[in-house]
């Protein structure tokens, strides 16, 4: 019987499933014949992805009891030997699968069309957040108004009713929960909320109409209207409540997990680690072996500068629970004397409508180097200021750069004469596909405001572009003609280069304190060490079989230099191996969890903080005594 | 007699109109009845309760013995059902139509089907919305009678067809299943047409059955008046 109205179903909407692969195949041949109109193509795609099949969802669901409303067919059909649970089941069933069918052509079109998967993947995961993907979007949204349309189309012939009811019911749920319930959450999280934590109510809503309709369908009278409707208001309005509190509670235990305990930012200074989470600023001195808050600042990503005796933090203000303002604090390393540099959000402040992501101390301490968002321009631009410690003696540049292809923007060091920070601007993926476009190394003059290009196409590889202590040099990666990774020191002032090392891989590097080696892993075998003094590799080993897990290698000096420490997989286990000045292997502890867990590396005297960055805490491995501790 | 189906105290309302309140009858085994009543009255209303297609208000419908719940799949399989209108799914092929019904149906009766189709001059290729109202009708008798129900149930199936195709066909089909046991119950406001082949007689009038009675025992009353007919008898009750 199921079978029998699962195949009805299915010749009944054959029609919508041709409709909609012609609209695909519109789609390709779009792409194969207009190639080059690449605005024309993301608005297209963006268009079929988040309104046609979503479009096609609320047909196929709007149409769910079509048939039955031709010529009264409902009387024949409900008079039939079957459940009407089975009629719902079987017709919900045939709907999803031709929508199924209908997405598994647009996901086989992304994947074999040329082009158009890059398209997507720009279009797609910044903006929405949240891990929700242009095409994952697009697919709930297909999903969730098939379900609210079919959970419908019982109520009423008028399928023009139902899709205008559908959308009224969706846009209606989506205003409500974005006007008031994610600025509610936002405000008691103390984060801005993504679209993508609403996850939990896309789900429970729609089911709640689809569970509201098959019961109102199994009890009601199909031949009265009004009828019909008042049953499924009555089964839906308190599904709808539970739906919303499930929701709610869902919602705030993700956002709790997700955001609640994450480690955005770890700096080491001196024998302290400073680290930033959603709502504090800690600080972990390894001599007392104690952890403490020293501030408590709310951002989704909270972001530290330490120079000095000072730490420069990102700390959100909300206003009328919508508006979220990223203001710039500094306070001593102790926590005391914390202050605002400048309100972002008050009209009178020179700060006003800028938005910082990535800040400095000055090495004298006595300013704050910062890149931020001018959104006070439409549209908002890029620009580096520089401010006192004391909030006075604002100055803004702005950065002459392509607005639209840069992604990112971080302070890796500052310049030798003391004029200005090193900058290092990076594009985001659709610029370095499309426009060719590199990242770029540059010197900042902060009393001319100028800039001036250092290197350019040089890898990203974690932590950045490591500046010597004497500020003479910089390492960085580049690639050969031969496609081949350089590892190559350059000379900030003269900008004289010299290759390091020549792989097919660089994966780590990391000066000394003293900034006299650089120690690193190239081809994810050969560890090496650098000496700028003698300019050459002193000293390197190959591993056999090197496994640095999941994550990729870690690496970091221990012991005031005379060390190293790394991570490493042997047998599925993993270590902290500690190799001595000649790179032979002193001891390996085994790591308290599991090794595919461990990121961020970072060495004080004999000790190592350990990043476990799949769970967010932090760990201490005391190389003296083979201990770990578990910090946060 | 015995009985096979019985209502008790049904009631049902459209808003604020009452169709009927507190509506009992019973159906007798193997027999012919006949239910009249002036359009509106409510005919519609409860074989489509009986028939399980919609709920009622209040009250029960007691079949071989056992309450039926609303929406009761197996009771189904033992009733056929011929609406008002011939609402069939219209895109459906005649063969396509067979086939859907036959996966409902434990005792369905392919050969029969075919037999039927044969003998009411259908196609199976042939598409339901091309097909006239008279073939309509015969397509949902031949579904009817190849699930071999127990209870036959007609919602005044014959208004619009040509006299003679109405009169013939119904005298015959209905006598055979009449004759093989099976109950029949047939709604109509054509009242000339349950005449020749009635058995039990229902009217219903005002919310409320005014005659519950063997025809027979009705029509041997009124013998000798003239005129004597069933549409004289059931004016007398409905005006």
């Amino acid at each position: 019987m199921f079978v029998k109205i699962f195949r009805r179903e299915w010749k009944d909407k054959l029609d919508l499933l041709i409709f909609a692969c012609a609209g695909i195949l519109l789609h390709i041949l779009a792409f194969l014949l207009l190639p080059e109109r690449r605005d024309l193509l993301d608005i297209l795609t963006g268009a079929m992805t988040v309104i046609f099949l979503p479009f096609i969802g609320l047909l196929l669901g709007a149409g769910g009891f079509a048939a039955e409303f031709k010529d009264d067919a409902w009387a024949y059909l409900f008079s039939r030997p079957v459940k009407r649970s089975t009629i719902w089941l079987a017709k919900y069933a045939a709907l999803l699968t031709i929508l199924a069918a209908v997405l598994l052509a647009f996901s086989a079109a992304v994947r074999v069309v040329p082009g158009l998967s890059g398209t997507v993947a720009d279009l797609g995961i910044n903006d929405l957040g949240g891990g929700l993907s242009l095409m994952s979007l697009g697919f709930l949204l297909s999903w969730v108004l098939l379900t609210i349309g079919f959970s419908l189309s019982f109520l009423t012939e008028r399928q023009y009713a139902v899709v205008f009811l559908s959308f009224l019911i969706w846009a209606a749920l989506a205003f409500g929960v974005f006007r008031f319930w994610m600025p509610l959450l936002a405000s008691h999280v103390g984060n801005p909320m993504s679209p993508g934590v609403l996850f939990p109510f896309t789900i429970l809503i729609p089911a709640a109409l689809a569970v509201a309709s098959l019961w109102a369908l199994l009890r009601t009278d199909f031949s009265q209207p009004a009828r019909k409707a008042r049953d499924f208001a009555k089964f839906a309005a308190p599904l709808l409540i539970t739906a919303l509190i499930l929701g709610t509670i869902w919602t705030t235990a993700r956002v709790s997990r997700e955001i609640g305990r994450r480690i955005f930012e770890l700096q080491v200074q001196g024998s302290s680690a400073y680290f930033a989470t959603p709502g504090k600023i800690l600080r972990f001195d390894a001599e007392g072996g104690r952890l403490r808050t020293i501030a408590r600042a709310r951002a989704p990503w909270g972001r530290i500068a330490v120079g000095g005796d000072k730490v420069v933090f990102i700390k959100y203000a909300f206003e009328t629970r919508r508006n979220v303002f990223a203001d710039l604090w500094m306070m001593n390393t102790d926590g005391s004397g914390a202050a605002s540099l400048g309100v972002t959000s008050r009209k009178g402040s020179p700060f006003f409508g800028l938005h910082p992501v990535s800040f400095q101390i000055s090495p004298d301490g006595q300013g704050v180097v910062f890149a931020a968002k001018n959104f006070r321009e439409r549209p908002a631009r890029w620009l580096i200021g520089s401010v006192k410690t004391d909030g006075t003696g604002l100055e803004a540049f702005p950065l002459d750069i392509d607005e639209a292809s840069w992604a990112w923007i971080h302070f890796v060091g500052w310049s030798p004469d003391g004029r200005g920070p090193l900058v290092y601007l990076f594009p985001d993926g659709r610029a370095m596909r499309e426009a060719a476009a590199v990242s770029r190394l540059v010197r900042f003059d902060l009393e001319t405001g100028s800039s001036e290009l250092l290197a350019e196409n040089t890898h990203f590889i974690h932590p950045i572009l490591n500046l010597s202590v004497s500020r003479q040099f910089v390492a960085l990666v580049s690639r050969s003609e031969a496609d081949q990774r350089l590892l190559v020191l350059m000379d900030i002032t003269s900008r004289e280069r010299r290759e390091v090392v020549r792989a097919d891989s660089i994966e780590w590097y990391r000066w000394t304190d003293d900034g006299n080696r650089l120690a690193f892993l190239a081809g994810k075998r050969r560890l090496g060490v650098y000496s700028s003094a003698e300019k050459r590799v002193i000293i390197s080993r190959e591993f056999e079989n090197f496994d640095p897990g999941r994550l990729g290698p870690a690496l970091t000096w221990v012991r005031e230099g005379a060390g190293l420490a790394l991570k490493v997989v042997r047998n599925g286990a993993g270590y902290l191996v500690e190799l001595d000045g000649d790179l032979s292997e002193q001891q390996a502890m085994p790591f308290p969890f599991d090794v595919n867990e461990a990121g961020y590396l970072v060495g004080i005297g004999a000790s190592v903080f350990v990043l476990n960055s799949d769970k967010d805490q932090l760990w201490l491995a005391d190389l003296d005594t083979g201990a770990w501790r578990k910090i946060y | 007699m015995s009985q096979v189906l019985s209502v008790a105290n049904l009631a049902k309302s459209f808003g604020r109109k009452t169709v009927f309140e507190d509506l009992s009858l019973s159906l007798g085994k193997g027999k012919v009845h006949g239910l009249l009543g002036r359009n509106g009255e409510g005919k519609t209303t409860l074989i489509r309760i009986i028939a399980g297609v919609i709920p009622a208000d209040r009250g029960e419908v007691i079949y071989d013995s056992r309450a039926v719940r609303f929406g009761d799949a197996a009771y189904k399989r033992d009733i056929g059902y011929i609406p008002e209108a011939p609402f069939f799914f219209s895109a459906m092929k005649v063969g396509e139509l067979l086939d859907f019904n036959a996966a409902f149906y434990p005792r369905w009766d392919g050969r029969r089907a075919g037999e039927l189709l044969g003998l009411f001059g259908l196609d199976r290729g042939a598409r339901i919305r091309t097909l006239s109202r008279g073939l309509k009708l015969k397509l949902g008798f031949a579904v009817a009678l190849a699930a071999r129900p127990g209870l036959l149930i007609l919602d005044d199936p014959t208004s619009g067809i040509d006299v003679p195709t109405r009169q013939d066909f119904l005298r015959d089909v209905i006598r055979e299943l009449a004759d093989a046991g099976t109950t029949v119950l047939f709604a109509t406001h054509m009242v000339h047409e349950l005449e020749r082949i009635v058995e039990r007689l229902f009217i219903l009038h005002g919310g409320r059955l005014v005659l519950d009675e063997d025809y027979e025992t009705v029509r041997r009353r009124y013998e000798g008046q003239s005129p004597a007919g069933l549409e004289d008898i059931f004016r007398s009750f409905v005006s």
